[in-house]
């Protein structure tokens, strides 16, 4: 499946996660797309680490705004972290690079499970 | 087989990520857990109260309620019945303040380790070693009597459960994500430990131990010239000269021992300075007739604050005030036709025995001839990501053996058990109840016969013109000088005698003077036929607030504000004009003389902004600490002389071995002492201005008042305050400390009851909430608001930002 679009379906779906579900649910998307898509790693790595680290910081930026930062102000001090834009962005890069983590977990997977073609094409 | 490496590697890679990002490391919270954005901490962030509020469901609730807010966050709940009444408040308490009620608990009960772990066993083991949840089981035997009382405890009992069950880790308060732990249920015991707890900061308070190895040290006539019961200048509660028209019996004084082994150290001590004030003025000396009511509770300022605001609706009640998180009812308030406040009646009713145990099984140990037998209760401490420490408690008839081999003691035959009046069962929490409804003066008193706890002063007025104060509790009738130090367990005639009856409690009604008052000074004066002690009479804030209401001849709501707010050091007043007397000032340097010329002219009042506070706090502090030196080189647990003695003997002896300062090798004079002093505190003066970059020291930037959370977190405390004030001044705000709640209420025949009131905190206790911080500012001002408080729902709409009807 296209990267682009792999990307946003990963964005949205965790975009729209509930709260009743535990964080670590946006691992199981990308999982799921690295059984079912063929791919090399890099390729599904990014698509899951952009679609959720980008998705994470609409949401972050979205309550801390929402919130003037009352919390997050606070939180930051606690944390010894030294603003809240570098808490959100922290806070992404970790979504994603678990996120890419499922999917990458899924893809070797996949290649267990179907015994994958050697590859003869080079792309340049 | 490479896939199969890869597939593992990459499986591994994220559980075990998730894994980490999911467990807490020492003070770290989870951070997948407290970070992400579906259900992490930024849940907690709460700008928008009327979207909050939606979220209330009282599901418990047999008939309609109403439920309202007005702008501070106060719920004014209006219901058909008195359980719906009590379940809406314990719902709503937990909805604004949870996490604080189960901590308070967890502290008094010694269950914090599980939640802190091992830092916080050192406490645990005392708070379980004073027995705290054992007072509490005997109330709850206690209340299962009393049908009515036990319902509407179940029904905020209730309350507060039906809340938790509706919450999910999104909904938890901010600390239990911080902490990562979960919201235990709510019980009765719970609400005993609370009242227990508040007795524990009360009245635990003791200086037994200390006073006896300072007896064995110094000997008896030092003891007495350091330590005196009474003071001249003393101005108590019930005014000098109060005739007492009855005759007690007279005890026998039995023979003392020496006790030459003592525990090395004694449990924590709660604050010197947890006291207040509380004043009622009568109509003839008001200006236009009314009633004046204020009640203003000075303890640890924390948040969340330790009081929460409610106005409680039923047929049966219509009251409105300061109630304990966690208690049901109103613990400082008013209804439509009394008003009442408490202070703490400082009394000694914590006594220590000698125990003596038959062997080491420690099942029996000594009374009169007899072998008594002991019980064991072992306590299991359980510690967070630790297995659990085992502490076994000894309880003797007197109560736990606090100080044995295990704590504090190294010794076989020597222990020392604790007996405390909240030991006893007692059922302070209806007193409170009654209060709630109480309509005239006999209301009162009925209400305040059941206050068997430790002691409180209750002063009160009605609309109808009656004020009175009675200083209500449970006091064990003593010898002479009977608990002051330890006493012999094995000896029967080392036991309380009884306690004194309620007709012949202290108290006073509609006095001459048109006002009654108290500020945890002595009681009485000497002429009371019981014998009474404490440690810890204070000496200045009481007899500054009796000249002040004195010297205002008629009172409006803005004197009883001002009178609240009084910044005038009366410490300072006492004291200064004896230090100046006694500086030589040739030996000032220049600008030392500034400093000294500066303080000679101040006025008293440590205002926010004053300059000269800070010189005379660091100067007074640094001549007690060489006065009593001598004290420093003691092994054991001691206290030394308080501030008014410390004057006093100044003031009356040119010459004392206890002048003498330790550190040098010639022998000083106090003129020396203070003029040293002097020098030293300009240099602290220098050393602060220097530290801080400032060219004056303003006293609330030196004195630095912090309303501190719980947790000590730095962020969600608010420090620097801007109030003046300290301890032992009306205005009792000092670093840590100081008025918790301030309360005036205007109460009038013809009129509905009036109250203004202020407390440091917010009703939301939540550090993500807008209103978190909210009447700090306020507070430090001496700004209050007026309360909204009207018997019909209807009235208060315009002044309500929301309204919901439940059914």
């Amino acid at each position: 499946m296209n990267f682009i679009l792999r990307i946003i379906i990963i964005g949205l779906s965790a975009f729209y996660i509930v709260e009743s579900f535990p964080w670590w649910v946006i691992i199981i998307l990308p999982f799921i797309l690295g059984i079912s898509f063929d791919d090399n790693l890099i390729s599904h790595f990014l698509s899951s680490f952009i679609g959720t680290s980008v998705a994470w910081i609409f949401l972050l930026l979205d309550l801390d705004l929402g919130s003037q930062s009352i919390l997050s102000i606070k939180i930051i001090e606690i944390l010894s972290i030294e603003s809240t834009n570098s808490l959100i962005i922290i806070t992404s890069i970790i979504a994603g690079v678990i996120s890419g983590m499922g999917n990458l977990t899924g893809i070797s997977l996949r290649n267990i499970l179907f015994k994958k073609k050697k590859i003869r094409e080079y792309r340049f | 087989m490479k896939n199969r490496i890869g597939f593992v590697f990459f499986l591994l890679i994220t559980i075990s990520s998730v894994i980490l990002l999911n467990t807490q490391f020492s003070n770290i919270p989870p951070l997948g857990k407290f970070l992400n954005p579906y259900n992490g901490f930024w849940k907690n962030a709460e700008t928008d109260q009327i979207k909050i509020f939606n979220k209330i469901k009282l599901t418990g609730i047999k008939d309609s309620v109403i439920i309202q807010y007005d702008s501070m966050l106060v719920p004014h709940i209006y219901s058909r019945n008195d359980q719906d009444l009590f379940y809406s408040q314990g719902y709503l308490t937990a909805f604004h303040r949870l996490w604080q009620m189960e901590f308070q608990i967890k502290a008094a009960s010694g269950e914090l380790s599980e939640i802190l772990g091992e830092r916080a066993l050192k406490r645990d083991r005392e708070q379980r070693r004073k027995g705290i949840t054992y007072a509490a089981k005997k109330t709850l035997e206690k209340s299962i009597e009393d049908s009515t009382t036990y319902k509407l405890l179940e029904a905020y009992v209730r309350g507060v459960n039906d809340y938790i069950s509706q919450l999910n880790y999104s909904s938890y308060p901010i600390e239990y994500k911080l902490l990562n732990y979960k919201p235990q249920k709510w019980s009765i015991l719970k609400t005993f430990i609370l009242m227990e707890s508040m007795s524990d900061m009360l009245s635990s308070r003791d200086m037994d131990i200390e006073d006896t190895y300072l007896l064995n040290t110094i000997g008896k006539e030092k003891y007495d010239l350091l330590f005196p019961e009474y003071h001249g200048k003393i101005k108590p509660i019930i005014p000098s000269g109060t005739k007492f028209n009855f005759k007690t019996d007279k005890l026998i004084v039995p023979e003392k021992i020496n006790y030459n082994i003592l525990p090395d150290k004694t449990f924590s001590k709660q604050d010197k300075d947890n006291g207040s004030h509380n004043f009622a003025i009568s109509p003839n000396k008001t200006k236009d007739g009314s009633v004046l009511l204020g009640s203003q509770p000075d303890l640890s300022l924390n948040l969340p604050s330790i009081w929460y605001l409610v106005h409680l609706n039923s047929p049966n009640y219509n009251t409105m005030g300061a109630s304990l998180p966690g208690a049901p009812g109103v613990i400082i308030g008013f209804n439509d036709n009394v008003a009442w406040g408490e202070t703490n009646a400082t009394r000694d009713v914590v006594d220590w025995y000698k125990i003596e145990f038959k062997d080491n099984k420690r099942s029996e140990y000594k009374y009169g001839d007899k072998w008594l037998k002991s019980e064991k209760i072992i306590e299991e401490i359980k510690i967070k990501n630790q297995n659990s420490f085992y502490d076994t408690v000894i309880y003797t008839h007197y109560g736990p053996v606090s100080y044995d081999r295990n704590f504090y003691l190294d010794s076989l035959k020597v222990n020392y058990s604790m007996r405390w009046v909240a030991h006893d069962e007692s059922v302070e929490y209806k007193t409170f109840l009654l209060l709630n409804q109480a309509k005239n003066i006999f209301d009162i008193e009925n209400a305040l016969m059941y206050f068997n706890g430790p002691a409180q002063n209750f002063a009160y007025g009605t609309k109808y013109g009656d004020i009175g104060l009675t200083i209500a509790g449970k006091f064990p009738i003593k010898w002479q000088e009977q608990g002051k130090f330890v006493l012999d367990g094995s000896n029967p005639s080392h036991e309380w005698n009884g306690f004194i009856p309620y007709e012949h409690v202290l108290k006073i009604s509609n006095p001459a003077s048109g006002f009654v008052s108290s500020a945890n000074q002595h009681p009485s004066d000497k002429t009371y036929p019981y014998y009474y002690f404490s440690d810890n009479y204070e000496m200045y804030r009481g007899r500054r607030l009796i000249e002040r209401i004195e010297s205002i001849e008629k009172f409006d709501i803005e004197d009883a504000i001002k009178v609240q707010n009084d910044n005038f050091s009366y410490k300072a007043f006492e004291t200064l004009p004896l230090l100046i007397k006694k500086t030589d000032t040739l030996n000032l340097k220049m600008e030392e003389k500034k400093i000294f010329n500066s303080i000679k002219n101040w006025d008293y009042f440590a205002k926010p902004e004053d300059t000269n506070t800070s010189t005379f706090v660091i100067w007074w502090n640094k001549i007690q600490e060489k006065l009593w030196d001598e004290f420093d080189t003691m092994k054991y647990s001691y206290r030394k002389p308080d501030s008014y003695t410390t004057y006093s003997l100044i003031n009356n002896y040119d010459d004392l071995e206890f002048y003498d300062n330790l550190n040098t090798d010639k022998i000083e004079s106090i003129d020396e002492i203070i003029l040293l002093s002097f020098k030293e505190t300009v240099d602290s003066l220098n050393a602060w201005k220097k530290s801080k970059n400032k060219d004056i020291i303003r006293w609330k930037e030196f004195k630095n008042t912090t309303i501190k959370h719980l947790l000590g977190l730095e962020s969600f405390s608010f420090p620097n305050v801007d109030v003046g004030g300290d301890r032992n001044i009306i205005n009792a705000a000092s670093e840590r400390h100081g008025p918790s709640w301030r309360m005036i209420v205007k109460l009038n025949r013809d009129k509905k009851t009036e109250a203004w009131g202020v407390y440091p905190g917010g009703q939301s206790g939540n550090p993500g909430n807008s209103n978190y911080f909210e009447g700090i500012e306020n507070w430090g001002k001496g700004k209050y608001k007026k309360l909204l408080f009207n018997k019909n729902f209807n009235d208060n709409r315009s002044k309500t930002i929301f309204e919901k009807t439940f059914k």
